[in-house]
């Protein structure tokens, strides 16, 4: 079967993805059974030892192994695109089923359940994944797109080698690039894209996900979905929503785009919030027609509900439509923050 | 409730009792902060002696309750996020606070406590 064939790789996806908690978590589900032995004397044993005893045994099903890879890397440390469809009944039209169909032709429920598809291709982009995203949501889904390109890095390390002439050291690197849509109905359309220091990376792989929908859907239908609104309610409505969130940085533009100012707090852990001079600031940049470019807001753990633990993100920072996520975090916790920014999108009542 | 203890310390060591007692109720005060910049606390408790209180962190950390880790000056002046256990584990880039990468070899790198409790 196609999925021991790739276990090598699931499991050092697993290794090098996963936390220490997320992997014993696995195994405990399973504590007792023949063949599970949940403590190891570090990571590579629980992951090489112990979790490949149990999926070898059968008492771990591969695709439990394969939903902690997805909850690892699919939500979080990313970059995510905001596109609204133009119209409604393009929306309605983006089927799990219409959308497969396109992607692979007539045939497409046989490429689909050979997902995932975990092996890289070298220095190019292949489809890993398409599926629902749960019962919970059943028009949602996803596509996962993985690619792996080898890139070249000075390392900063300098040699001399004649008065005048030097030698910069430069080393190659494999990179892991792992890219996503997401179709957030009734009307969102996510581009996920992984953190990098390079922002024309950045916007490569953006253009990537778009060019590999093109055989079931184009740019040309959606349009950019601006975080302007929901950023400036956040910011006016603060003190009414003090529960739910918190901002740290903000950066605001003037009515006639001729000042920027900044506003950050020193510490990493502050909060502008405690700052009265702060808000009244930018309360009067907005009340007299300036624009949030970037708002650092982070939301709040809720114990009974989402999201399940705090979490960071920043808002229209360099795109109008584009959230930064800095950590990794939960499906369902990011989809908070979605449903939070649509809620915030509607005018105050 | 307190995140933190130092009476005990503070019994064993009575000359540093007065600042650990600061610290406990800055600690306090600050709930949100995972990691303590002794230069700040500092500055916030002008009425303790800057060596007494030099000494408590000294005290906190030989007791295991702070461990040493280092952050990174982002150019604005405010600290980036991240912290690390050696200056170098620091990566070559990093990204400030509106996600824009600075290189590090250029930062400033400040010294500060995690609280391990």
């Amino acid at each position: 079967m196609a999925v021991y064939k790739d276990l090598d790789e699931a499991l050092s996806l697993v290794e090098n993805l996963c936390t220490t908690e997320q992997i014993t978590n696995l195994l405990r589900k399973r504590k007792g059974t023949e063949s599970v032995r949940i403590s190891a004397e570090n990571k590579e044993d629980l992951v090489r030892r112990n979790l490949r005893t149990a999926i070898e045994a059968k008492a771990i099903d591969i695709q439990e192994v394969f939903d902690l890879i997805r909850s690892s890397e699919e939500n979080g440390n990313q970059h995510i695109f905001y596109w609204r469809p133009t119209n409604s009944k393009l929306a309605e039209t983006l089927t799990l089923d219409h959308t497969a169909a396109q992607l692979w032709g007539g045939h497409w429920q046989k490429t689909v359940a050979a997902f995932p598809s975990i092996r890289l291709k070298p220095d190019d982009y292949k489809y890993s994944d398409f599926r629902a995203v749960s019962t919970r949501k059943p028009k949602d889904w996803i596509l996962k797109v993985y690619g792996q390109k080898t890139i070249v890095r000075a390392t900063g390390k300098t040699k001399p080698e004649a008065p005048g002439v030097f030698w910069r050291e430069f080393v190659e690197e494999s990179l892991r690039i792992v890219l996503a849509a997401r179709w957030n109905y009734p009307d969102l359309l996510e581009i996920r894209v992984q953190r990098n220091e390079s922002r024309r990376r950045v916007e490569e792989w953006h253009q990537q996900v778009w060019s590999m929908l093109t055989p079931a859907l184009v740019r040309g239908q959606f349009a950019e979905w601006p975080l302007s609104a929901p950023m400036r309610r956040i910011s006016l409505e603060a003190d009414k929503h003090s529960k739910i969130y918190e901002f740290r940085d903000a950066g605001i533009l003037d009515k006639g785009e001729d000042v920027v100012a900044n506003f950050q707090t020193v510490s990493d852990q502050g909060n502008l919030f405690k700052s009265q001079q702060t808000i009244a600031s930018i309360k009067s940049f907005l009340e007299a027609g300036g624009n949030l470019k970037g708002l650092a807001v982070r939301w709040l753990a809720n114990p009974n509900a989402e999201p399940q633990e705090e979490l960071r993100v920043l808002l229209g920072a360099k795109e109008s439509n584009e959230m930064v996520v800095s950590g990794r975090c939960t499906a369902g916790d990011l989809d908070y923050v979605t449903d939070q920014l649509r809620g915030f999108s509607k005018a105050a009542s | 409730m307190s995140r933190i203890n130092l009476e005990a310390l503070a019994k064993q060591h009575p000359d540093y009792a007065r600042a650990l007692r600061a610290l406990q109720s800055w600690i306090d005060a600050h709930e949100q902060e995972r990691v303590i910049n002794p230069m700040k606390v500092a500055k916030d408790l002008r009425q303790v002696d800057t060596t007494d209180l030099a000494m408590a962190f000294t005290l906190l950390h030989k007791a295991g309750l702070l461990k040493r880790v280092y952050k990174v000056l982002t150019p604005a002046g405010v600290l980036a996020d991240g912290e690390f256990d050696s200056p170098t584990v620091i990566p070559e880039k990093l990204p400030d606070r509106f996600e824009r990468y600075f290189d590090t070899s250029d930062a400033e790198i400040v010294p500060v406590f995690r609280l391990v409790a």
